[in-house]
């Protein structure tokens, strides 16, 4: 049997002359939090609504739990949950009504499970306060809800923190994180928070004008995100010059506004120090930092532009 | 299915204008007798109902029919709530002729209910004397003005359904059905042996509530009203056949539009 919950392969999406989606592949293995980055128009959501049964696939195929006829998605996607674009809601209902409408769509039995999801999302207090009068957040904590409800195996979610405060924000990791540790649920989430991703995910698939760009793994991206001095000084050119020259640095990258990252001789600082100095370079910053996903997602994006 | 149909009834029974679109028909075979068409409220006999009044009041049921279809076909669509359906894993296929059980058992079922209920509470207070009226005759065009009732109600969820939306599907049934209306009248104009009352469902239904061949008769010093209220072979016939025939039509075309194309 397959490792991998969720299986494309050259999946593509065609809207008349426009390529949402070129020959996309990828694997989702059991029980990681896998991250979908990339920028606006760059595919996300149309892997997410394949997946939803929402949008059908131009060519290539999908399987998921193994499984790739209709009927086989069809009964694979009663084992999921999905969140995709803005929580939708009855706007006119509450927050119990919508989920108690749910809960008779997807026949679900236990009608407590609605205060325990409701209680997990904060939203138990709602009471009959109508979805028109809610807030961004509350919406979203209704559509997280929502995508807990039937206790699912996997879930899919595009940009469930989106509107939520600081606290939710954190409260939502949590209870990812516990989901997925705890009921090993393996999760794919979009996200243009990309500090929380990488506080979140185990896997990474970068995509971008429909294609995937780049996939790899929380260690593999830990590699990638090596640590770096910041330097900047009074004469950055200068100072570039006496770091490769009399410090022998080779990994040396100068940053648009003429300050450098050196990604070696991190024991050596002092020398260094000295060396601009006496070299007749100020040093105004010097401060260690890491890579993070920003900047990878950063660089990954202006190297394909 | 059964979910399916199990959510929408717990949605339409919280939706503000069906319930006020089912309450305003229960009222208004009350008022508009009276307060509108001046008829005096002791005069009008389950009978005087029937045969005066229903093909009248028929125009307002089309709009309900319209409404409550719409809505409950749709609604769904255009707040974008029909997506968790197919994303929990019903096929399309189900998801929709989910939708027009309950789209028709609403839309159909409840509005003739409503239509029809008048002949029991006229007839209760008023009593039921016109003579010539046969319970058998008016039971079977009863039952028969459902398949124009029908053929209208897929019509409006044919269009709802394809622009994803219950008020522009409501709004654009109404347009589409008194432009239908009006190229009738004039195609009747220049034609006169044409048979309007199978060209729309709101004219078979109002042809099925139009008694023929009525007579007035002066017994001992008092008026009598004899309707012939037979249905007619071809009449049956023909009402069936074409409702059925381009209801389905309607509904295939949903079907299709429902089924084959991207949810975005």
């Amino acid at each position: 049997m397959s490792e991998y919950v969720v299986e494309s392969k050259k999946l593509t999406k065609q809207y008349g002359k426009q390529l949402a989606l070129d020959e996309v592949s990828f694997g989702i293995k059991k029980g990681s939090i896998v991250g979908l980055i990339g920028p606006n128009g760059a595919g996300k959501s149309t892997i997410m609504k394949i997946m939803g049964g929402l949008v059908f696939p131009t060519s290539g195929s999908l399987e998921m739990f193994g499984e790739s006829s209709e009927k086989g998605l069809n009964h694979s996607r009663s084992r999921s949950s999905f969140m995709i674009e803005t929580p939708y809601a009855k706007a006119d209902m509450s927050a119990r009504q919508n989920l108690e409408k749910q809960r008779r769509q997807k026949g679900i039995p236990d009608k407590g499970r609605i205060d325990e999801v409701l209680k997990i999302v904060k939203l138990e207090d709602t009471g009959k306060k109508e979805v028109k009068k809610f807030s961004l957040g509350m919406k979203q904590r209704l559509g997280i809800a929502n995508a807990l409800l039937g206790k699912p195996e996997l879930m899919v979610l595009d940009e469930p923190i989106n509107g939520l405060d600081p606290e939710g924000i954190v409260e939502i990791r949590e209870l990812l994180k516990n989901l997925n540790k705890d009921e090993k649920v393996t999760i794919v989430i979009s996200s243009h928070i990309l500090s929380e991703l990488s506080q979140l995910c185990t896997d990474y698939i970068f995509i971008n004008h429909g294609k995937i760009t780049d996939t790899l793994t929380a260690e593999e991206l830990s590699q990638e995100c090596s640590e770096y001095y910041h330097i900047d000084t009074d004469n950055n050119e200068l100072a570039s010059s006496i770091l490769t020259k009399d410090c022998g640095i080779n990994k040396l990258e100068v940053m648009e506004d003429g300050s450098m990252r050196i990604y070696e001789g991190f024991n050596d600082m002092r020398r260094i120090s000295k060396a601009l100095y006496d070299g007749g370079v100020i040093p105004i910053q010097l401060a260690r930092n890491e890579v993070n996903l920003e900047d990878y997602y950063m660089k990954k994006v202006q190297a394909d532009v | 299915m059964y979910n399916i149909i199990k959510s929408l009834n717990f949605t339409n029974r919280r939706n503000m204008v069906i319930v006020i679109t089912i309450i305003s028909m229960i009222v208004m075979p009350l008022l508009i007798p009276t307060a509108v068409l001046s008829v005096p409220f002791k005069d009008i006999t389950g009978g005087a109902y029937l045969t005066n009044l229903s093909s009248e009041l028929f125009t307002v049921w089309v709009i309900a029919i319209m409404i409550i279809s719409c809505i409950v076909a749709s609604a769904d669509a255009g707040d974008k709530t029909l997506y968790y359906e197919i994303m929990a894993g019903h096929s399309r296929s189900r998801i929709f002729w989910a939708r027009i059980i309950s789209a028709l058992a609403w839309g159909v079922l409840l509005c003739a209910a409503t239509f029809y209920l008048p002949l029991v509470y006229y007839g209760l207070i008023n009593g039921w004397p016109t003579e010539g009226i046969k319970i058998s005759d008016i039971i079977l065009r009863c039952l028969l003005s459902l398949l124009p009732m029908f053929r209208i109600a897929a019509f409006c969820i044919m269009v709802s359904v394809v622009l994803r939306s219950a008020g522009k599907g409501i709004g654009f049934s109404y347009l589409l059905i008194e432009v239908e209306v009006l190229i009738i009248e004039i195609l009747h104009e220049f034609y006169e042996k044409l048979d309007k009352a199978y060209l729309s469902g709101m004219y078979n239904v109002m042809d099925l509530l139009t008694f023929d061949n009525s007579r007035n008769y002066v017994i001992n010093g008092v008026k009598v009203d004899v309707y012939d209220t037979a249905v007619s072979g071809k009449q049956a016939l023909m009402t069936i056949a074409v409702s059925l025939i381009i209801g389905g039509i309607y509904l295939t075309a949903a079907y299709l539009e429902f089924t084959k194309r991207d949810r975005n």
